[in-house]
């Protein structure tokens, strides 16, 4: 029977967080991560780095230009939960863990705790070039 | 607002990084603020197509996917850096999206009980440690979906008992056993019943067993008030326990009420004095008759409502509406979610002022 230790991550180095955070305070995220809401599928591109469109967020509004041509309008939300952001740790790290004490496989860390959402639930606009 | 304002957005894919959401609820969330719960956070899972559970200290939840039609998309800095040193965007802000799989985990509390039938029988010292299907001590307190709080009382109403390094249950027999000398041991030392030192019982019993400290401690933990010393022996639950037994060893067929018990109290320590009460053994027997009675365990009845009910009229065609409630309150707690279930699968009539459920025509 397998098991995993959870663990909630400190935001001790929180000048890497700060240099790494480059949302507005509307989002209240301390690790600069931020989750977007697509109403219907979005068809991400299988390599990394390919660049598939730009966001910009102004006070309660966000808009997410995908492409060249297609252009959603969205807003930030409250989530009525709070979510927690899971990742798996390296096994170097889980080492760490497993030494400082903690017996189970392997380790899981709540990375942030995230309030807030952008979510874009109209139909995208088209754009033709030079608007 | 122009696209020219906006920051960059580069793909990320699941390889570089797995992220899950999970829902905090208010229960969750105390638990995540709290060291003590925090330090026991751990996931279990039989396997991967068994349920999981997300146990703390004193809490336990089943983690379940909640899928959801929309996309949901992760942003952050993360890869960042590389996309930076390829040249185009130099010391722009850009960022990074990767589509989370599947939608988000729920947690839900559950009062999480274990069957520990699967940890081997230890049947005393003559007989010695079983050789096969030992369970390691290590993987057992790690693995079971249990908090631990749950663990702790898991252990202690299973009667589990640590042997080197390998689990055990305590048989009937050797419980019977042990507690007979003990409770013989505190009469001839004059020890006081209410407050046992597990070292002064292990040397006062001692000269008659060989059992280890371990099975001494169990025992001791099972029929006390208190989980740890000093240990105060409780006569009813030591009553109770051998009345479970005495049903469970003679009553699984229909039994006059008053064989029953007779063996009941001839089965406790003579140098005590019980008081043996049906009362005791609420949710273990039926009344078939008034004269008669036969074991019917709540645990074992299925949790299906209308199966249960099956079961019970099978059993006994009419009950006592006071008899029946203890064979369906686990299923609902609350009286009137009981009065519901009397509604959909039984049948309820008054006569002279006495509540009668029976099966429900169809």
């Amino acid at each position: 029977m397998p098991s995993a230790t959870i663990e909630v991550a400190s935001h001790s180095q929180e000048s890497d967080a700060c240099s790494k955070n480059i949302f507005p305070e509307i989002l209240d995220t301390a690790l600069g991560l931020a989750l977007v809401e697509l109403q219907g599928t979005l068809h991400m591109p299988i390599q990394d780095s390919l660049h598939i469109g730009k966001i910009h967020i102004e006070g309660k509004n966000a808009y997410l230009f995908l492409g060249n041509h297609q252009r959603l309008e969205g807003k930030v939300e409250d989530l009525k939960t709070p979510l927690g952001i899971l990742t798996r740790k390296s096994e170097a790290e889980t080492k760490i863990t497993q030494e400082k004490g903690a017996s189970g496989g392997t380790a899981i860390e709540i990375v942030e705790i995230i309030t807030k959402k952008i979510v874009f639930n109209k139909r995208p606009e088209h754009l033709v070039l030079g608007s | 607002m122009t696209e020219a304002s906006g920051i960059p957005l580069f793909s990320l894919s699941n390889k570089s990084s797995q992220y899950r959401l999970i829902q905090l609820t208010p229960e969750v969330q105390d638990i995540l603020k709290s060291e003590d719960e925090r330090r026991h956070l751990k996931i279990k899972s039989a396997g991967p197509n068994s349920p999981v559970y997300l146990c703390s200290f004193s809490k336990t939840f089943q983690i379940k996917e909640v899928n959801q039609s929309n996309t949901l998309l992760l942003l952050s800095s993360e890869g960042a850096g590389d996309i930076r040193k390829s040249g185009e965007y130099g010391e722009l802000r850009i960022l990074t999206a990767q589509k989370l799989s599947g939608g988000y985990l729920e947690c839900l509390p559950v009062q999480s009980t274990c069957d520990l039938s699967f940890v081997p029988l230890y049947h005393g010292s003559e007989v010695g440690i079983p050789m096969e299907n030992n369970v390691d001590i290590e993987g057992f307190q790690t693995n079971i979906p249990l908090s631990t709080n749950e663990y702790e009382k898991a252990w202690v109403d299973w009667l589990c008992v640590q042997l080197g390094r390998q689990v055990f249950r305590l048989s009937s027999s050797v419980v019977r056993q042990v507690l007979l000398n003990i409770v013989t041991a505190i009469q001839i030392e004059g020890l006081n019943f209410r407050s046992l030192e597990l070292k002064r019982v292990y040397e006062a019993v001692h000269q008659d067993q060989e059992e280890p400290t371990s099975v001494l401690e169990t025992v001791l933990r099972k029929f006390s008030v208190h989980d740890s010393e000093p240990y105060c022996l409780d006569e009813d639950r030591i009553c109770q326990w051998f009345g479970q037994k005495a049903l469970i060893e003679h009553a699984s067929k229909e039994i006059k009420l008053a064989s029953f018990m007779e063996i009941w109290h001839s089965s406790l320590p003579v140098s005590l004095d019980f008081r043996c009460e049906l009362s005791q053994l609420v949710g273990q027997f039926v009344q078939i008759t008034p004269d008669t009675i036969q074991h019917l365990s709540r645990e074992r009845l299925p949790k299906d409502p209308r199966t249960r009910f099956e079961i019970l009229f099978k059993t006994k065609s009419m009950w006592l509406e006071e008899e029946i409630i203890p064979f369906i309150d686990d299923i609902e707690g609350n009286r009137a979610k009981i009065n519901n279930l009397f509604l959909k699968f039984a049948k309820r009539k008054v006569v002279k002022g006495v509540v009668y459920i029976s099966r429900r025509s169809t």
